[in-house]
């Protein structure tokens, strides 16, 4: 399996050595220089390594020279606001807007991937615009949301100016956000969480043949991530989307939610996402609604405590429960909040504490 | 003629009209008393059975649209064409042929039946998504691997069944009584297919019944005379695979091995009916509580539970827009949502079409066996009316009125859908409206990033409606939704916003802060700004340029950059593309080659162009016929019987004089002056019918006129193959060469024809600079061919 994941990605690696046009050009970070002028990215558990005028997989880093470059530092070709819910953050200030903000590129190649005009493309197919930092920071505030996301196609592949803008946001009194695959190296992501309000993972599935299959990425690498974030303290939440036939058996489902349990705790938020079809996998239908509520029970039969049904607009576990008495504390219909009984971090009703970014 | 399948698949169907083929059977009555001739009757039917037997099963699989048509057809013609080529090259080392030809039939038998198995489970034996559509590159490998066998030997056999009809004195007759034989079993396949084997039997079931055929015809129409002279394995083998095939279908082997297959193929779901239509297949299928039902793979519905957002945003959102909506119609996606949407408003009466009607009656099928609502209520309001005809027949025949329009159709990615997204379909649908009438559609969209196809579609479409209605609305998301009239669309938010508080409808999703986020002006002006960016196209019935664009979509999944042939048939001109057709005359140096050399190039040029401008022609026509009178099977079913008609009668004419004939060459030109012609008039009648300036008894006479000039061109194409193995054969006197040779140029005619006109060349440049390019292609021919003449 592991073979099907490194084709690819020599393929494209080999591929993609053909002149790139001119890019406003930041020097990456995490990479190691090797004998004639290779490089090797560290960034993300690919690792790829990189002739000189190769990109890497993820099409928006490239060797010039020796030196790995980063294609799409201040050029997102994504900028829009919308409501935070959306995301999914459900224990993230609810009811609040983010500037949400992508460039082209990303380190896996979902079939079924909602943003794929922008994540499974080159920054020379794409309009982009200028927008560094400061800025993006700028804009932030002009709209005046308390958040920049980092979102739409893979936030690591644009690492450096993720970092770049969240440490100058913090600054300024903003909060960040990343909704990501957690395919990223250890050390990289250890740097970025000081200056990350809150994560939020897309676990794909709980089978490594899935990931390698489907995404052309890895399961364990993932799972370390996501060990990292509760070793770090920092707020995340995981997604999973539950694909009719490919991910969707209670017994997989059983395992990631017993696997959640014992290694990042009962408190982390999971969302059980229904699947509707997009991109290459069109003719799959949407996800049974009685599968996601198979899969809700199971969550909740591991001691799960904040377990959601996404994209069943209406359904009743589209809002939070009190784990303790039992009451709705957050109210949600689609992506508006109806009810919030949660102040200071404490259930309204009987002030036990709800994890989470509230204020 | 296998390339004729394209044109049934195209045409989304098959042959009818029984009444038609008794001339051409009478004159070939005389050839039909030979039982060697029954057979190779056998071989052009069993062809073109599996032809569009697999075809129809490979479009199921690979989610088909016209891209993975054209190169699924691409690769059976393909490896057909190089059978019969390579039988030409080997016919000499073939001495046995009449046990070669009995041998090849019985393992096309064999290699038929194990093919629509082989193309259902390959995809669950090599791991792949079993919802996923490939790309063009894995199709063309995959279909070429699955597909190889059946159209290779199927090629191989029309050259040495060529070879076993030979007359020493007049080889080229010998080619044209085949081609004529083949055509016939062709004709009798396609009406077998649309009559009675699609409608009651399953692929596996086809394929079973096909198989027993060829292998009953070896056993007894070929050769029974030589019975005894012949080795008795040779007899023991026809024995056994008659038995087999006949021992398969009486004890239902095939059923199992076909219940088994789609089980495979629908895998981790629940079959409760599969059904082929005259339009595709459809099934549904159960996980969990939720039934879908799939017309040719897509979920075309789901219930209960159904995409609520969509529903929500498509349905309500722009009946905002209106003061009192009360009467209203859907064209196609509709059920399991949508029209119990409009259900919630009290006084609302709805018209509802589908695209396929087999999707109605499933439908009602599964609410017999299970209440699942919306789909019961929807299946069993009073105030549905369900209507089994094409969307757009039934507003051109209606005399309701309605408040709003909504099409449902997720892309005009075909000529037939595209009908629905014209500016005259527009026009007609406006004249069907109400005061304060709005039409509604959906596209494509993003919120993130627009790519350059998704832009180009939604800015025409966007700029065709804005030619026909004064007011027009985008809401952007993930679905794009116009909502247009002629009365005023203001987005007033606050406005909306208590019109649907007003409204008092309970929904899941929208509310007021819902609409606020959909309406949001910061998206509607940046949707703005980026259509200002596209030019301002009209997509037309004449001129279809949204098939282009939708398939350029398509296509930027696979290869998301902007260097791919969609683009470069974006920018290239007219003026270009003409020159391209005039390729031809690059032969003209050659004339100063010997006779017979220069010949056989040109001769191969005719013929390959005539396959082209036949299959450019066949989909003109089908196109005029669908815009004028609609999507009505039984029509477009005639039309291909009147075309193969004409192909079987050209050929049996030109057959019969072949041998006095003194100048082939005249007749040649002169065939394709008539093409000439041909491709003058069908514009002109076009033109005529187009612009209303007929008196209104010619609009009921030109269906007729199109039947007729289906039937010419046909007889033209007939008439000219027996002509141009003729002048082959006296140039190099190997008449298997000449058959595999020539039948190679017809059917790549043919293949890229049919790609070119429904894909690139109609869509972008319109009916009437298509025709010219054609036109273009033929005048080359004929200026080679008369220097051809002047050599003599
Ligand atoms: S970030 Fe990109 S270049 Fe670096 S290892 Fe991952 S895919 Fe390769």
């Amino acid at each position: 399996m592991r073979k099907t994941v490194a084709v690819q990605i020599l393929l494209f690696i080999l591929l993609s050595s053909l002149p790139s046009p001119a890019f406003p050009e930041q020097e990456a970070l995490f990479y190691k220089k090797r004998d004639n002028d290779e490089v090797q990215c560290e960034l993300c558990p690919h690792r790829c390594m990189l002739s000189d005028g190769q990109r890497g997989f993820c099409r928006v880093r490239l060797n010039r020279n020796g030196v790995l470059y980063s294609l799409v530092f201040g050029q997102p070709c994504s900028v829009n606001v919308g409501p935070i819910e959306k995301a999914p953050f459900y224990h993230f200030l609810p009811g609040s807007k983010r500037l949400c903000v992508a460039t082209a590129g990303c380190n896996m190649r979902c079939t079924y991937c909602q943003n794929w005009e922008i994540s499974q493309t080159s920054p020379e197919d794409i309009r982009s615009y200028d927008l560094p930092p400061e800025k993006l920071v700028e804009k932030a505030k002009s709209f005046g949301v308390p958040t920049i996301c980092f979102t739409y196609s893979e936030p690591i592949i644009f690492y450096e100016y993720m970092y770049a803008t969240s440490k100058l946001a913090l600054s300024e009194g903003l909060k960040t956000t990343m909704v990501s695959n957690g395919f990223i190296n250890q050390e990289p992501m250890k740097k970025l969480l000081p200056y990350m309000s809150a994560v939020k993972i897309d676990l794909k599935s709980f089978s490594e043949s899935f990931y390698q299959d489907v995404c052309a990425g890895r399961l364990e690498n993932v799972l370390e991530t996501l060990r990292l974030l509760k070793k770090e303290g920092k707020h995340f939440e995981i997604v999973v989307l539950v694909i009719p036939t490919l991910n969707d058996s209670s017994m997989e489902i059983l395992k990631m939610c017993q696997w959640i349990h014992e290694n990042l705790g009962d408190d982390v938020p999971l969302h059980f996402t229904r699947f509707v079809p997009a991109y290459k996998l069109t003719s799959l239908p949407m996800t049974p609604v009685q599968t996601l509520e198979k899969a809700h029970s199971l969550a909740k039969g591991c001691g799960l405590n904040y377990v959601y049904i996404g994209n069943v607009p209406g359904h009743m576990f589209n809002s939070t429960y009190c784990p303790s008495c039992k009451k709705r504390i957050v109210h949600r219909s689609g992506y508006e909040i109806k009810e919030l009984h949660i102040k200071k971090g404490k259930c309204a009703f009987c002030g036990y504490d709800i994890p989470g970014v509230w204020e | 003629m296998s390339y004729r399948a394209v044109f049934c698949l195209s045409a989304k169907g098959g042959s009818a009209s029984g009444g038609l083929f008794i001339f051409p059977f009478l004159l070939y009555n005389k050839i039909m008393n030979k039982k060697l001739n029954w057979s190779l009757l056998i071989i052009g039917f069993s062809g073109m059975v599996a032809q569009i037997i697999l075809l129809r099963e490979l479009l199921i699989v690979y989610l088909g649209n016209e891209l993975s048509l054209g190169i699924i057809l691409g690769n059976w013609l393909i490896c057909e064409a190089a059978g019969a080529f390579l039988a030409g090259q080997l016919m000499k080392k073939i001495t046995r042929k009449h046990e070669a030809f009995i041998y090849l039939q019985l393992l096309f038998s064999a290699v038929f039946p194990f093919s629509v198995i082989s193309i259902r489970l390959f995809k669950s034996v090599l791991h792949m998504n079993p919802g996923e559509i490939l790309g063009p590159g894995t199709v063309f490998l995959s279909s070429l691997a699955l597909i190889i066998l059946p159209s290779f030997i199927h090629g191989f056999l029309f050259t040495l069944s060529c070879k076993m009809k030979e007359k020493k004195d007049e080889p080229a007759s010998s080619i044209g009584n085949v081609y004529v034989l083949e055509t016939l079993g062709n004709i009798t396949a396609a009406l077998l297919l649309t009559y009675l084997l699609i409608p009651r039997f399953h692929s596996v079931d086809i394929a079973f019944i096909t198989s027993l055929i060829i292998s009953f015809s070896c056993l007894f129409l070929v050769f029974p005379e030589s019975i005894a002279n012949q080795r008795p394995a040779l007899f023991a083998v026809r024995l056994f695979f008659f038995l087999l095939f006949l021992s398969i279908l009486l004890l239902r082997g095939s059923e199992t091995l076909h219940r088994f297959s789609i089980e495979k193929q629908w895998e981790g779901q629940k079959i409760l009916s599969y059904e082929n239509s005259v339009y595709g297949n459809i099934v549904s299928a159960q996980m969990e509580e939720q039934v879908i039902v799939y017309s040719n793979a897509h979920p075309a519905f789901i219930s209960p539970f159904p995409d609520i957002e969509s529903c929500e945003e498509i349905i309500h959102i722009p009946l905002l827009f209106h003061p009192d909506p009360q009467d209203a119609m859907i064209i196609s996606g509709g059920l399991g949502g949508f029209l119990r949407e409009l259900l919630h408003y009290p006084k609302m009466n709805i018209d509802y079409t589908e695209l396929d009607p087999a999707i109605i009656k499933t439908a009602f099928q599964i609410d017999k066996r299970k209440r699942l609502d919306p789909l019961h209520s929807e299946l069993n309001s009073e105030r549905i009316h369900y209507h089994l005809v094409d969307g757009r027949l039934f507003l051109n025949e209606t005399s309701s009125l309605y408040d709003a329009v909504f099409i449902r159709v997720s892309l005009p990615a075909e000529l037939q859908t595209n009908r629905l997204f014209t500016k005259e379909f527009f026009l007609k649908a406006k004249s069907r409206m109400k005061k304060n009438g709005l039409l509604v559609l959906t596209l494509p969209g993003s919120l993130n990033y627009l790519t350059d196809p998704m832009k180009s579609l939604n800015g025409t479409i966007r700029s065709t409606l804005r030619s026909v209605f004064s007011s027009v609305v985008v809401i952007p998301g993930e679905t794009n939704i116009f909502v247009s009239s002629d009365n005023a669309l203001d987005i007033n938010l606050s406005r909306l916003q208590n019109r649907l508080e007003e409204r008092n409808i309970s929904h899941q999703i929208l509310t007021p802060f819902h609409l606020s986020l959909k309406l949001d002006p910061i998206y509607q002006e940046w949707f703005n700004s980026e259509m200002k960016k596209v030019p301002e196209k009209i997509n037309r019935d004449l001129h279809p340029v949204s098939v282009f664009q939708s398939q350029s979509y398509l296509n930027s999944f696979f290869y998301p950059g902007r260097k791919n042939i969609f683009s470069w048939f974006k920018n290239i001109s007219f003026v270009k593309i003409l020159s391209l057709f005039f390729l031809p005359l690059a032969l003209l140096p050659f004339a100063i080659l010997p006779q017979r050399i220069y010949s056989r190039g040109v001769i191969s040029a005719a013929v390959f162009s005539t396959g082209l401008a036949s299959m450019f022609f066949n989909m003109a026509i089908m196109l005029l016929f669908q815009i004028f009178y609609g999507y009505i099977y039984s029509w477009i079913s005639l039309f291909i019987a009147f075309f193969m008609a004409g192909i079987s009668l050209g050929g049996a004419v030109s057959t019969r004089k072949i041998t006095d004939m003194k100048n082939p060459q005249r007749a040649i030109s002169f065939i394709q002056y008539c093409m000439l012609l041909m491709l003058l008039a069908l514009p002109a009648a076009a033109y005529a019918f187009n612009a209303s300036v007929l008196p209104s008894f010619a609009h009921l006479l030109f269906r007729y006129i199109l039947l007729a000039f289906s039937l010419v061109f046909g007889f033209l194409q007939g008439y000219e193959f027996p002509l141009a193995s003729k002048i082959y054969t006296l140039t190099r006197r190997e008449m298997e060469k000449t058959a595999g040779f020539l039948y190679a140029c017809d059917l790549m005619g043919g293949f890229i024809g049919g790609i070119l006109s429904t894909i690139f060349l109609i869509p972008l440049f319109g009916l009437f600079q298509s025709c010219s390019a054609i036109f273009a292609l033929k005048s080359a021919v004929v200026i080679l061919l008369l220097f051809a003449q002047k050599n003599r």
